[in-house]
């Protein structure tokens, strides 16, 4: 039996993205080398290209409760959320990530999870505002691109990037979820959506 | 009437010594994975005494070293050196396996082991790449070995 309640459970999901790499493969001269006089040196060459590596994994963050009439603060994750993203990629030497809500509707707002007791005629069918990504934190091995906050749509908001191929590195994707006090959010319904991350 | 002929033939004071190899390429040269590649040596030495060395008189000192174009931001040298190993079926000669440097350091050798004709040694070349250190996508890099038999 659900109550109407101002309380209902949301969930991120995270996704990982597409990658793209290719490898390149050049043709060196081949050349012998041979002596004949005792003693002397034969230099022969040892060449290897390169193969670009690209790797993401993104952890699904914890579910958060969403408490309706609470403002995120840029201080506090209140109706927030974190994601820890990993990645590394040498297939560019200006790498980059983003991410976007592919959704074909609504794209950066938590959709409702239908479920017994929980459909659009008894609580909302998506929540009123987008989800906010804050800020990105503990970076390591790529540079904060400066670009949050900002809320998630269908548009892909740059993370992180780097002038040089990242070997490895990580940071913490922050997400806050605003919800309006007159929202009427049942409880223990679920929402969410699905983030798409991009190494390139 | 008799006639007498003698013949006579001295071998070469310093004997015959040769030696050719061949150059390699290396596959799955990548951050965090081990590369390798291999090269075929063929040597003369009729001596019988012989010892085949290897070294790199480039600024890499042993490193393989990226080429100065297409390999912004790629690590250069490589922080291990280029191993290398021989393999022969001549009996009677030790091998040896090396982390190429500078300096000439013995690769196989023999002391009664004569190849009057060219005898074959398998070079295998291994590079290790740490997963710290970045390696750009089609950044070539190059080393030269410098075989010394002797």
């Amino acid at each position: 039996m659900f109550k109407k309640d101002h309380r209902a459970l949301m969930r991120v999901a995270a996704a990982t993205a597409a990658v793209v790499g290719t490898a390149v493969v050049a043709s060196p001269a081949m050349a012998d080398c041979t002596t004949s006089v005792a003693g002397a040196g034969c230099g022969t060459l040892v060449t290897g290209t390169a193969l670009g590596q690209l790797s993401l994994a993104v952890a699904t963050p914890a579910a958060m409760t969403l408490e309706p009439g609470v403002t995120p603060s840029p201080s506090t994750l209140v109706n927030g959320s974190t994601s820890l993203v990993t990645a590394l990629d040498t297939s560019s030497s200006t790498p980059s990530i983003s991410v976007k809500d592919a959704a074909a509707t609504n794209p950066g707002f938590m959709q409702l999870v239908p479920s017994t007791g929980c459909s659009s005629s008894t609580t909302e069918s998506k929540l009123n505002h987008p989800l906010n990504l804050a800020s990105i934190t503990a970076v390591v091995g790529w540079t904060d691109a400066a670009q949050l906050p900002a809320d998630l749509s269908g548009t892909a908001v740059t993370l992180a990037n780097s002038t040089l191929p990242v070997p490895s590195g990580s940071f913490t994707v922050n997400f806050k979820q605003p919800v309006d006090a007159g929202e009427g959010l049942l409880n223990p319904c679920l929402y969410e959506l699905t983030a798409t991350y991009t190494l390139q | 009437m008799t006639a007498a002929a003698s013949l006579a033939a001295a071998a070469p004071a310093n004997g015959t010594i040769s030696l050719t190899a061949t150059s390699s390429t290396l596959s799955n040269l990548a951050t965090g994975q081990r590369a390798t590649g291999s090269a075929t040596i063929l040597a003369t030495d009729t001596s019988g005494l012989w010892t085949l060395q290897a070294e790199d008189t480039g600024s890499g000192a042993g490193k393989m070293v990226a080429s100065s174009t297409g390999c912004t931001g790629s690590a250069s040298p490589l922080a291990n050196p280029l191993r290398i190993s021989v393999s022969t079926s001549l009996s009677g000669v030790t091998t040896n396996t090396i982390d190429l440097s500078s300096s000439n350091q013995p690769l196989a050798s023999a002391s009664n082991v004569a190849m009057l004709t060219p005898a074959t040694f398998n070079a295998n070349y291994t590079q290790v790449v740490p997963s710290t250190q970045a390696l750009l996508n089609g950044c070539i890099y190059t080393i030269t070995v410098t075989y010394t038999l002797q």
